[in-house]
């Protein structure tokens, strides 16, 4: 899996191909950070269970019939009952119902869940959640000198703070701040910081 | 849950879906009379109950109760497999001393990993670790709580050289790794992974 010679990043930033296998500074391969748990999961747990009650409920009335049990079964109404559609409206209403329900299912099938969180540029595969690292770029920006308080949404690609600050120029310090926290990410997403000042707001600062 | 339970999740799923699809879009086309001429158009669709041919059979009870057991075991075992754990517990390691085999306790490996990363004191405040199979692949799985304040930079270079040693103790270079750090929330102790 990682004979060979391998392109790597080494922990100054750089790349250079090195034989993987036999020298003393081969860290373990990075595993992908994982996917959150597919629709399809928890659909087939669902499933699982649907199948487990239908039969049991089969055994209970093969028990009933067999008069192994006195009970009465419960899925006569199935045998005998009657039931039947006409071409109307209502029909076509359910039918377009289980048409979409169908195509749910399949869109689910398919799906593949996103990734939860992003890498850091190490060597061995190090990963930090999106909510961890709203959290850290939240503590980043308080802790710079003049902010108030902030607000962080991480996604994949980009970084959202919005600042509460005592001066227009803590703005850029943030943005400074913010992006060389996540420098240490392997694709360091783009940020943008969201400034309100609160020093002219009529004596609300603090 | 392993691959074969969730290729099995998603193919049972896809041919469900397939099939409401398939029978949804007829019934639209039946309901609103756009079958095509040739076609059999009935005039209900009905459903008049199993026959009393079958259900009055002497043998109709055992069916049924074989087909509920068969459905109660395969509901089961599809359901138990996707909360089976994904732990490894041994790991064979190269060499062989005196013809017997070396193996690694799992979850020794796990825990030597997460005490070196935290009693490196660099910003990790608990650490835990254990080794699975997930999907296949032999997965080292560490999670480690960090300072909010901890250096990323530091942590993630204190992570491979212990992801180093891990490579070089074990020997096996088919083990990934993947360390997932936590970062505490602001204004409660620091988190404690243990």
């Amino acid at each position: 899996m990682t004979t060979g010679t391998e392109t790597e990043r080494t922990p100054d930033g750089g790349t250079a191909a090195r034989q993987l296998g036999d020298g003393p500074g081969d860290t373990l391969p990075a595993a992908r950070v994982p996917r959150s748990a597919a629709r399809a999961g928890w659909l087939g747990v669902v499933l699982a269970i649907a199948l487990l009650g239908l039969g049991l409920l089969a055994a209970h009335d093969a028990t009933a019939l067999l008069g192994w049990v006195d009970a009465e079964p419960v899925g006569t109404p199935a045998v005998d009952t009657e039931v039947g559609v006409r071409a109307d409206t209502a029909t076509t209403l359910l039918a377009v119902g289980l048409a979409l329900l169908g195509l749910w299912l399949i869109w689910s099938a398919l799906k593949r869940s996103a990734r939860r969180g992003a890498r850091l540029a190490t060597s061995t595969g190090v990963w930090m959640t999106y909510g961890d690292l709203e959290r850290l770029v939240n503590g980043t920006a308080e802790d710079v000198h003049g902010v108030v308080s902030a607000r962080t949404a991480v996604s994949r690609r980009r970084v959202r703070v919005s600042v509460q600050t005592t001066a227009p120029e803590v703005r850029d310090q943030v943005q400074q701040a913010v992006t060389e926290r996540l420098s240490a990410l392997q694709t360091p997403p783009r940020v943008t910081v969201i400034g309100s000042p609160r020093h002219d707001d009529g004596g609300r600062a603090r | 849950m392993n691959r074969a339970t969730s290729g099995a999740d998603r193919v049972v799923i896809l041919l469900l879906g397939l099939v409401l699809v398939a029978g949804g879009t007829w019934a639209v086309i039946w309901a609103q009379g756009w079958l095509p001429s040739g076609w059999r158009q009935p005039e209900a669709l009905s459903y008049t109950g199993l026959p009393s041919s079958l259900v009055d059979a002497p043998w109709w009870p055992w069916l049924l109760l074989l087909a509920g057991i068969a459905l109660f075991v395969i509901g089961l075992a599809w359901l138990l497999r996707h909360f089976r754990s994904s732990a490894v517990r041994t790991l064979s390691l190269p060499g062989e001393p005196h013809g017997g085999n070396l193996v690694l306790d799992g979850a020794a490996l796990g825990d030597a990993f997460a005490a070196a990363l935290q009693d490196a004191d660099r910003g990790v405040v608990g650490a835990r670790g254990k080794l699975v199979d997930d999907h296949g692949t032999l997965v080292l799985d560490v999670t480690a709580g960090v300072r909010r304040d901890a250096d990323l930079r530091d942590v993630g270079h204190l992570c491979d050289e212990i992801a180093a040693q891990a490579r070089r103790a074990t020997g096996r270079s088919d083990i990934a790794c993947r360390i997932r750090l936590r970062v505490a929330p602001r204004a409660a102790p620091p988190v404690r992974v243990r």
